[in-house]
């Protein structure tokens, strides 16, 4: 049987961790990100998002420089993302010790990059991440460009073009739930899983250990992910684990 | 370099401050107006606090242990207010720990001293062998330009290896120091102490292997006792976890200290303290004054901006008036440097030599054999930033008369206290 998966994700500003409200950036929270990954790697997550969310792609040799020393100490599979626009983009960050790339705006600005990926490298290696937002009528369409630009597309409808176009799976978060600590957008991510044959990764506002169960029990999610919260107790993941097998859910056993 | 619109901290500083693009202003700052902006409600986050000791006190009762919780205490004025806050106003039972790190004041030991007879509380004080933190401090100073490394690994560890060894699962810390200065966390988040975080900030991504390793065997692992953290099985055993009092209660360290200055006699000093012009804050710490010089001469600013942005936030001094005081103080270089390299036996020449590698290339550059200091918050007085991210100016200020005792101020310095432990400079160190 498939498990579902516990995901840690880190965002990367210059190499530096740090944590996102709304995608801006409050703090950072670690100066290494090897400290975050040691921590993770024992407590028993499943897999490990690494996302360069630096402001311009000038921080790039700082992100594969953290990529590097990472993926050399990272037990878990390992994706990377973060201003990847060509196929050499992509094998850059694969030759930096990267399992799968997830790849967001560029890929819905030329939907062709997710065909490309997905030809040489295979669907599994493909994450394609969307971040949705609400419109006036209170439908979730796609926002592209850090959370700054909303584009007239609903983000169910790009989710199953990008499945058709080869993405291996889909990374979903909410800019106004993005470290806002109420919960995932579970409608959000309910409507996309409906809707596509690839598994599906809940991201954005987890606070407690029950926001991650709601997106599976409510939401349907595959795999459930979660940043800033994992930095700030002991044991976090493993915790977060043992509650998610306490309450029933297959998660790989600790 | 780029400097906070509020306060004086430089985008260097450590161990991580972010600044808002948008208005200038840094993570520091925002955690400090966090405080009053953000709709926490003090008096929920009190009654969870009530929770978790009222779990302490039975667990304890289960488990046959007279003491219900730790407090780490190094003697100063949130040392006090901790075991005060504890003890007398919720009636726990805490032992008190200490590590010693040998580089004490007179004042500092009186403080500890004074806590101890006004508390009532038992204390466990391990005191860390001369020798071995001779080689410690010598190799952490050319390894990372940090003499007081062992002061930050021994403070974060044993208090975990005396709960792992008494079975107390409940350690009380202070406030979040880190958050407190650079808004490392925020508020919201109701962070526990971890491992990461003391690997990370306090010992610098080091710990006592990577020593061992890193001296080529010179320090072995006799030298390192107190910094070895209890093993993962040891720590899930007890259940030990690590609060912070700041996440619970509105955090005021002056009023804190005031409130023990009248309750319990801590006392400050009443002389002028090298470095800075705050008197009841790390005064029992010796080295302080050298460590923070090293702060300086690697990334430009010290304890001087550390603690005008403090007052600068709580609108009891102008920015101007902090750049005033950084000017003063900021490249001031300590009188006790000379003491500290007698006892490590280095040179003042060697010990620049052994830094001069370390000065942040962003703030520091050499010019015709001569380090210059590239920028200064002196330089960044007004920005287009600046007016808009004031904050309202309080009544009460910083070098008030009411503040005599607190902060120094040449025109009207503070009055003596009878004790030379805080009227006397002092030069040397007391190991016990």
């Amino acid at each position: 049987m498939l498990k579902n998966r516990l995901i840690a994700v880190i965002l990367l500003r210059r190499g530096q961790v740090v944590q996102s409200v709304r995608f801006k950036h409050t703090n950072i929270i670690h100066y290494d990100p090897i400290h975050a990954v040691e921590s993770f790697n024992r407590w028993a997550v499943d897999e490990i998002v690494l996302l360069d969310v630096t402001r311009e792609k000038s921080g790039r040799p700082l992100f594969l420089d953290a990529l590097d020393r990472i993926s050399s100490q990272c037990f878990v599979p390992l994706s990377a993302g973060g201003w990847v626009a060509d196929p050499a983009d992509a094998r850059e960050l694969l030759s930096h010790g990267a399992d799968k790339v997830v790849v967001n705006t560029q890929a819905f600005q030329s939907p062709r990059l997710v065909t490309e990926l997905a030809g040489r490298f295979g669907s599994q290696c493909v994450v394609v991440s969307i971040d949705a937002v609400r419109d006036g009528a209170g439908d979730w369409q796609v926002v592209v460009d850090r959370g700054r630009s909303p584009q007239p597309v609903s983000a169910v409808d790009w989710a199953k073009r990008a499945v058709d176009l080869g993405a291996g799976e889909l990374f979903v978060n909410s800019l106004e739930h993005d470290g806002n600590r109420k919960g995932y957008a579970l409608d959000l991510i309910r409507a996309v899983g409906r809707h596509v044959n690839a598994p599906v990764i809940a991201m954005g506002g987890v606070f407690t250990w029950e926001h991650l169960a709601l997106g599976i029990e409510e939401a349907g999610a595959d795999a459930v992910a979660a940043a800033n919260i994992f930095h700030y107790t002991e044991q976090s993941t493993k915790k977060a684990k043992q509650y998610l097998i306490d309450r029933g859910h297959g998660f790989r056993a600790l | 370099m780029r400097y906070c619109a509020r306060c004086l901290y430089p985008e260097n500083a450590k161990p991580t401050i972010l600044l808002d693009d948008e208005d200038g202003i840094c993570s520091g700052c925002k955690y400090h107006e966090s405080r009053q902006t953000l709709e926490i409600d003090w008096d929920e986050r009190e009654k969870i606090f009530r929770q978790i000791l009222e779990e302490a006190r039975q667990e304890a009762q289960t488990r046959g242990n007279i003491y219900d919780c730790i407090i780490p205490v190094s003697g100063g004025k949130d040392s006090h207010y901790q075991v005060y806050l504890l003890k007398e106003v919720y009636g726990m039972t805490p032992l008190l720990v200490t590590f010693n790190h040998i580089f004490n004041t007179e004042a500092g030991i009186r403080n500890l001293g004074n806590l101890v007879e006004k508390s009532g509380c038992d204390l466990v004080r391990v005191t860390a062998n001369p020798r071995s933190v001779k080689k410690v401090a010598r190799f952490m100073l050319e390894t990372v330009g940090d003499l007081t490394w062992h002061y930050h690994a021994g403070i974060r560890t044993v208090p975990f290896q005396v709960a792992v060894e008494k079975n107390i699962p409940l350690i009380v810390w202070g406030e979040h120091g880190f958050a407190e200065l650079t808004g490392v966390v925020s508020l919201e988040d109701f962070v526990e102490f971890t491992k990461w975080t003391r690997k990370e900030h306090d010992m610098r991504g080091f710990e006592p292997a990577d020593l061992v390793d890193k001296s080529k065997g010179e320090i072995t692992l006799k030298d390192l006792v107190p910094y070895i953290y209890p093993s993962d099985e040891a720590i899930e055993r007890v259940g030990v976890k690590g609060i912070y009092l700041s996440n619970f209660f509105f955090w005021d360290a002056r009023a804190h200290a005031r409130e023990m200055i009248e309750k319990w006699g801590f006392g400050t000093l009443c002389r002028e303290k090298e470095r800075s012009f705050n008197l009841y804050s790390k005064i029992e710490d010796h080295a302080n004054a050298v460590h923070d010089y090293l702060k300086y001469l690697k990334f430009g600013y010290g304890r001087a901006t550390d603690d005008a942005s403090m007052e600068i936030r709580h609108g009891r001094m102008t920015r101007e008036e902090g750049i005033e005081l950084v000017k003063r103080y900021d490249s001031q270089v300590p009188e006790t440097l000379a003491a500290y390299l007698g006892f490590l036996e280095i040179t003042e020449d060697e010990f620049h030599e052994m830094i001069s590698p370390m000065r942040d290339p962003e703030i520091w550059e050499k010019k015709d054999g001569q380090w210059q200091v590239r920028d200064s918050v002196a330089n960044h007085a007004t920005t287009e930033f600046t007016e808009a991210a004031r904050v309202g100016q309080a009544g009460e200020r910083t070098f008030g008369p009411e503040n005599r005792q607190l902060y120094f101020n040449p025109e009207l310095p503070p009055e003596p206290s009878g004790d030379p432990a805080f009227d006397e400079k002092d030069m040397k160190f007391r190991v016990l």
